[in-house]
């Protein structure tokens, strides 16, 4: 009896072993996480010359188009702002135009000053490039001539949750 | 008093000789194959991303495994396996170098059912090679708190 009883233990201890020999396991513990990210991006380097007016009008307002921006946000409802980097000089205004990528709002042709303004809103968990962004500036015949100037925008995104 | 009992001192010492081979038998089997890893990897953190483009992936390559098959002319394949889906949006991708004559199937989404990471695996020495993770998340995965999975390795027949 103790005979039979030794060697089906042993077979059982051999069965046991071999079934681990057959799948061998092994195991790693992987942690991750994804932090709050946005990020804003503009292209092109618009100039803007005022030379012309229909008589009887303020002079002719210019556009230029060739600018784009691109946004990379994993919050929602986070905007952008735009901001001078100085005033204006009297007389003129430099508005922008920011096409509003899905499911945003745009707040259109806005001017710009040295105090940040909202330009798009509701910018939510989205990635988007190649979107597009418009100058415009306006001058009175009050502003006379006004020699070739530079301001920095700049656009900030912010205010995601 | 005890009594001297030849045939049943044969049958102890059968019994012990046959114990001690099995034994040895599966001590042997187990200890000719192994597949182990070198540790767990710093955790995976995606920081950052260019604008217009979705976050940037976060790679780890710190990691190895050590493998052994019993037999060359069995071949093994090590597969691996999550212990839970990831995140909606986020992707987490193993590649494992292969070892010596072995092929590597390349980056794989790890999932919670196994996927084959390196197939014909026919070392009967003890070989080692690294471990590639790679984690992804789209915009739409927002963030992510810290969590973490187990990813699970088995040595199994190939095919």
């Amino acid at each position: 009896m103790k005979f039979t009883k030794l060697v089906a233990a042993a077979g059982a201890l051999s069965f046991v072993a071999s079934a681990a020999a057959f799948a061998q396991t092994a195991t790693q513990i992987v942690t991750f996480q994804v932090n709050a990210i946005n990020q804003i991006s503009v292209a092109g380097a618009p100039s803007l010359t005022i030379n012309t007016a229909v008589a009887g009008s303020a002079p002719t307002s210019v556009t230029d188009n060739v600018s784009t921006w691109a946004v990379t946000t994993n919050q929602s409802t986070a905007k952008i702002t735009g901001s001078l980097s100085a005033a204006m000089p009297a007389g003129l205004t430099l508005s922008a135009n920011l096409a509003a990528p899905a499911g945003a709002s745009s707040a259109g042709l806005t001017a710009l000053s040295a105090v940040a303004v909202d330009l798009v809103t509701s910018i939510t968990k989205l990635n988007a490039s190649g979107l597009g962004l418009t100058y415009q500036l306006d001058a009175t015949s009050a502003a006379g001539v006004v020699s070739s100037s530079t301001r920095t925008v700049t656009y900030t995104i912010t205010g995601g949750v | 008093m005890r009594i001297h009992q030849p045939a049943a001192s044969r049958r102890r010492l059968v019994a012990c000789a046959w114990v001690m081979g099995l034994v040895l038998s599966a001590v042997s089997a187990t200890g000719a194959q192994s597949l182990s890893v070198s540790g767990s990897p710093a955790a995976l953190k995606i920081t950052t991303a260019s604008a217009g483009s979705p976050p940037n992936a976060a790679v780890n390559s710190a990691t190895t495994y050590t493998v052994t098959v019993r037999n060359k002319n069995q071949p093994q394949k090590i597969t691996a396996q999550l212990d839970a889906a990831m995140p909606t949006g986020t992707t987490l991708t193993i590649d494992l170098s292969p070892v010596t004559k072995s092929t590597s199937v390349g980056p794989v989404d790890l999932a919670t059912t196994p996927q084959d990471l390196v197939v014909d695996v026919v070392n009967t020495s003890s070989r080692t090679a690294g471990i590639t993770y790679t984690f992804n998340a789209s915009s739409g995965a927002g963030v992510v708190p810290s969590s973490f999975r187990t990813v699970t390795f088995t040595l199994l027949a190939f095919p």
